[in-house]
């Protein structure tokens, strides 16, 4: 018998028998079948002893290597088999990707709550606190605290809902102030968002229930120069550093100067369209030095402290950033509206 | 408030275009609203003449025009079916091609067989009057042939709207608003007219002839008088009309409209009696007795009171003081002497009578805003002057001047140090003086202080803030540099606003739009859905002069907010849609006080799909769901939901009250099928509201705490039980908690079921519990030890069958 000679056989065998195997399991039977127990290379061990002494280093050591080799080719198949196999799973399992994914139903926020919050968070950063107020006013915080006496034609400005012969429906968000006045020293910097009633018939620039933010700042040695720093930064944060801005001579009785403030038109750029009344510019905001009467019935020292308010329609605020054309349209609550911020 | 620029231009020298003149205005702080061209749409209208009239061959109501267009004899024919043309008379032409005011463009056309080459036009198809006139309009004889329209009429001018604050009575007058323009941007003088008139020589001195008494010298602090006899009543000469149109105001005959010219002018309303028809000549001032009436000039009975200021003689009121004149001492074509009135009355007292009568009038806007008391005979004695030129009146010499409280101006200390403080500014006290003495006001230097002496026309200045604006307006706003305050203190948000943000945040996340609705309702929508037998939604607080029935009352809840824009969206076809909203609701707290104000937070949905425990109420337990994970993430100790039938808007069966511990903070429930149906509600929508007060109040304060994560297997073991349908699944889950001891971690539902396999009146309910322990692993008969004193518990409790064990 020659073993070398079988052996050099069973590796031809083994060779052209793993060009063969398409799968795991004849893999698994081709491994019995030359490395177990039973199988063909181990049958060549089980013959050592039948063969002369001086020729078994030879066939063990080929043996071993034989081992060695189709072991080797029996993993490298697999590997190749595994890669195979799993290629041929992934493109089973392949899926359209530009289907749809699953309608999450995400709630949206309302247009007047995010110009509200994109106002809050910017007199946040400059060290504003936000201040509330209620909704229905006495005529002395609506008025009087505000300097409006009774008979005073500022009156006329704003046309108020009673409630009685005591209370009515806060006119502007302005009494914020004097409240917080009372409640605190100054140092002050409050913003108070509110809603806010007028009598005024409802259209498309109108609504008898509007928004309003209303901004307070008391210290030492507050200045005109502060206001209108302070403005042009909100107008900056809101509409961008490209816009101008205006301060022009205007009339507030709880303040002395006033200044309403304009911007240059969003949509013409100061060119003059419909938006701006062919004006270029948009007023956007009240605001003034608060008048020394208001600083003294809330008691404050008006010689020693001084400061400055403001007041913004959110409303107006939010026709102008998101473009509406309609105030009603916010109150209208359509899904299809809020669905769009 | 509207001005004329032409006429502007007769008081200051300007040579400021239209445009640069609104600028100039407005950044002043006298906004312009808006401009006006008078001859707008006119460029192209010419004055013919129309030479021959001849009869159209084909229709017995047109005529054919020969107009001649020009000197050099062009001719066009027009035909025309107007009933006053004339051969001779010089007309305003549109050729073809011209496009009128109102748009018309005017094209050659072909009227009965005659080409019409262009249109004789009327007054109303030019734009100059309202109301449709019959013919055409006519002009004078000695109109140019061939000239502008624009020209002959003298509508080469600007009307300028002005909206002026109630600190700017000053420029209701075109001489106070001279005075703007030249104390801010021009300087030099004003042109003031120049005041000139005879006083006859045969009449005796006015106070012979007539006598003024002021007995409430408080509402009345001066009354001037003088005494202009026969006067020629006839039209004012066109220059006059033409201005007091470009003001707005109408002409009526020369001497009313003499008078509504120096109101112009001079800020100073002036009244013209009829001199004959005021009893003994004595015009006696003061308050009105109760219930004493009065004509007044429209006609209308007024019914006076005590605190309101007549204008009298002995026989009763002539008009009512500073608002409006009586019918009966009117002017009118009879009139042959005339007293002129120039007052100052007291604002207050103007504004409350012509409030309390309805009554608004230019005269009224004026005096209520405060006139210049010490320019009260200058304007009379500037319609004297007109009184005399323009009405061949006689000027009765002397006037009488009631003066019982003499004008004091003002004295106001202005601080150069605060001045600068105030504006941000650097400025000398040499140069803020010379500010002010640009505007008029008298000013004294001392070493920083500047003593300011307040003029009668500044009826607006009373303190040094005031005289700071004035500063401010003179320097520019826009020239003031910017500076940002620093500030000290951090800005933030109060834990209640955070809270809300939250909520906010939780609910949207959740799915729900959050919306914003009228706090003003109508009270019918309560009791369309039955809202009202609430007894809480039915503490109404009602608006006193109320915009209409929509916007009457303030909401008492959230829910018709909700309600309302969930039917909206319905009958616009959205198929799914889930709303919140926070916001205050109000509640009647008796006559005279301050009504309750309570932050609500309301929701409701539809379109629900999933049917989740086979209930048929899919939108329920969505909005229960989205309300227990809120609950869950602002840490809301101890809350249910406990079944409630007591809300007559609500399905009896599918209602359930919120509570957290005892206290009940809402309701959640199926809006009641009826409502649903009449409401437009798709059938399952399902409605919270909760007092967010109370629920913030309700909510710990916690800080986040860590918990060990447990090092231990957890053993689960399901549990499904058949029990009557009447019982809660809510006590069957406290009683498992009852007795799963400290082992227990977890209890959840995966079924319910009624069905075939269960028996009548029954239900089946399937419980998945979770078994951990913190120190060790659990053995399987440590945990069905626990497990079977649930069971038996259960069993017992509920006579409960259990399946499958």
């Amino acid at each position: 018998m020659d073993l070398l000679k079988d052996l050099k056989e069973i590796e031809k065998k083994a060779e052209e028998e793993l060009k063969e195997i398409k799968n795991l399991d004849m893999l698994e039977e081709m491994r019995i079948k030359y490395l177990g127990k039973k199988g063909a290379v181990q049958s060549i061990f089980n013959q050592m002893g039948k063969i002369d002494a001086e020729q078994r280093p030879a066939v063990g050591k080929n043996a071993n290597k034989l081992k060695q080799k189709i072991e080797k080719w029996l993993s490298e198949h697999k590997e190749k088999l595994e890669k195979k196999a799993a290629a041929e799973r992934f493109k089973k399992e392949k899926i359209d990707v530009t289907l749809p994914g699953k309608e999450i139903k995400a709630g949206t926020t309302h247009p007047l709550s995010l110009i509200t919050e994109e106002l809050e968070e910017i007199f946040i950063g400059l060290g504003f606190s936000i201040a509330e107020g209620p909704e229905i006013e006495s005529e002395y915080y609506n008025f009087e605290a505000l300097n409006i006496p009774e008979h005073h034609p500022a009156r006329d400005l704003q046309d108020t809902l009673y409630i009685n012969d005591n209370y009515l429906l806060r006119t502007h968000t302005s009494p914020v102030q004097v409240r917080t006045m009372e409640a605190q020293e100054p140092p002050v910097r409050i913003i108070a968002p509110g809603r806010v009633y007028r009598s005024d018939e409802l259209d498309a620039s109108h609504s008898p229930i509007f928004h309003q933010a209303e901004g307070l700042v008391i210290d030492r040695d507050i200045s005109f120069s502060d206001l209108k720093g302070t403005i042009e930064l909100i107008v900056e944060a809101l509409f961008g550093a490209d816009r101008d801005v205006r301060f022009r001579p205007s009339y507030f009785p709880f303040t002395e100067p006033s200044a309403e403030v304009d911007v240059s038109c969003i949509v013409c750029e100061g060119e003059g369209c419909p938006l701006c009344s062919h004006t270029g510019w948009l007023e956007i905001m009240g605001s003034g030095m608060v008048h020394p009467n208001v600083l003294e019935m809330s008691g404050y020292d008006a010689d020693y402290y001084s400061g400055f308010a403001f007041g913004v329609g959110l409303d107006r605020l939010a026709l102008l950033k998101y473009g509406i054309d309609d105030i009603r349209v916010l109150y209208e609550n359509d899904k299809r509206f809020l669905h769009q911020f | 408030m509207q001005i004329s620029y032409k006429w502007l231009k007769e008081y200051v020298d300007f040579n400021y275009t239209p445009d640069e003149l609104t600028e100039k205005l407005t950044m002043a702080g006298l906004e312009v609203e808006g401009m006006e061209y008078l001859g707008e749409g006119l460029e192209d209208i010419i004055i013919g003449k129309i030479e021959k009239i001849e009869e159209h061959p084909n229709a017995d109501k047109l005529v054919i025009c020969r107009v001649m267009l020009n000197k050099q004899g062009k001719v066009m024919t027009v035909v025309t079916g107007a009933p006053n043309v004339e051969e001779g008379k010089m007309v305003p032409v549109a050729e073809a091609g011209t496009v009128l005011p109102n748009g018309m463009r005017i094209e050659k056309s072909d009227l009965r067989g005659v080409i019409s080459e262009g249109m004789i036009c009327s007054i109303d198809e030019l734009g100059l009057a309202e109301e449709r006139a019959d013919g055409i309009m006519i002009l004078s004889d000695n109109a140019p042939l061939g000239g502008s329209i624009i020209d002959h009429l003298k509508l080469d001018d600007y009307i300028l709207k002005l909206d002026l604050t109630p600190n700017y009575a000053r420029c209701l007058g075109m001489i106070g608003i001279a005075r703007e323009i030249k104390s801010l941007f021009t300087g030099g003088e004003l042109n003031l007219p120049e005041i000139k008139f005879t006083e006859s020589k045969e009449e005796k001195n006015i106070n012979q002839q007539a006598e003024i008494i002021i007995e409430d010298p408080d509402l009345c602090p001066r009354y001037t008088g003088r005494l202009v006899k026969d006067v020629k009543i006839k039209a004012s000469p066109l220059w006059m009309k033409r201005k007091l149109k470009a003001a707005g105001i109408r002409s009526i005959n020369n001497v009313v409209d003499i008078t509504n010219y120096v109101l112009m002018e001079y800020n100073q309303p002036l009244h013209a009696f009829d001199f004959d028809k005021i009893k003994n000549s004595k015009i006696i001032v003061r308050r009105a007795e109760s219930e004493e009436e009065i004509l007044t000039l429209d006609e209308k009975t007024r019914v006076l009171d005590d605190e309101m200021l007549v204008i009298t003689d002995e026989d009763g009121p002539l008009a009512v003081a500073g608002v409006m004149g009586g019918y009966e001492s009117e002017v009118t074509e009879k009139t042959n002497n005339v007293l002129i009135e120039s007052a100052y009355f007291n604002p207050i007292s103007i504004r409350k009578t012509a409030k309390k009568l309805g009554l608004h009038s230019e005269s009224s806007h004026r005096f209520e805003r405060g006139v210049d008391i010490e320019k009260a005979v200058e304007a009379n004695n500037r319609a004297c002057q007109l009184l005399e030129k323009y009405a061949d009146g006689t000027i009765v010499p002397g006037v009488i001047d009631q003066y019982p409280l003499k004008y004091e101006s003002a004295e106001l200390e202005l601080e150069t140090k605060r001045v600068n403080q105030l504006l941000g500014l650097e400025l000398e006290t040499a140069k803020i003086a010379g500010m002010l003495e640009k505007l008029d006001f008298p000013v004294k230097v001392k070493e920083g202080i500047i003593n300011v002496k307040v003029p009668s026309f500044r009826t607006d200045v009373s303190q040094p803030a005031d005289l700071v604006e004035e500063i401010a307006r003179v320097y520019g706003y826009n020239n003031i540099p910017s500076t940002t305050p620093i500030s000290k203190q951090l800005g933030r948000r109060t834990v209640k606003q955070k809270f809300k943000k939250r909520v906010e945040r939780i609910l949207k996340a959740g799915g729900l739009d959050e919306i914003i609705t009228y706090s003003l309702q109508d009270k019918k929508n309560y009791s369309d859905l039955k809202l009202n037998s609430d007894s809480q939604f039915g503490k109404f607080v009602s608006i006193k002069n109320p915009l209409s029935e929509a916007f009457a009352i303030m909401r008492t809840t959230i829910l018709v907010g909700i309600i309302n824009t969930l039917a909206a969206n319905a009958r616009r076809q959205t198929s799914q849609m889930g709303v919140f909203e926070i916001g205050t609701a109000f509640y009647y707290n008796g006559n005279s006080s301050r009504p309750k104000e309570k932050q609500l937070l309301g929701g409701g949905i539809f379109g629900i799909e999933e049917n989740i425990w086979q209930e048929n109420a899919p939108e329920f337990y969505h909005l229960k769901g989205i309300l227990e994970i809120l609950f869950d993430k602002i840490q809301l100790k101890n809350y249910r939901f406990v079944s409630d039938d007591s809300r007559e808007y609500l399905h009896p069966g599918r209602t359930a009250e919120i509570y957290s511990g005892r206290e009940l903070l809402g309701f959640i429930g199926e809006i009641h099928p009826e409502i649903a149906e009449k409401s437009d509600l798709p059938a399952g929508t399902t409605v919270f509201e909760i007092d967010f007060d109370s629920l913030y109040k309700a909510t710990p304060k916690v800080n986040y705490h860590y918990k060990k994560l447990p090092k231990y297997p957890s053993v689960f073991r399901d549990l499904a039980v058949v029990v009557k349908d009447d019982i809660e699944v809510a006590e069957i889950l406290n009683a498992i908690k009852e007795k799963g001891g400290e082992i227990l971690k977890d209890l959840d539902i995966f079924d319910l079921y009624h069905g075939n396999q269960i028996k009548e009146g029954h239900k089946s309910i399937a419980f998945k519990l979770k078994f951990q322990s913190e120190e060790k692993t659990l053995r399987d008969d440590e945990v069905n030890k626990q497990f079977k004193k649930i069971i038996n518990y259960i069993s017992d409790k509920f006579s409960a069958e259990i399946r499958g064990n």
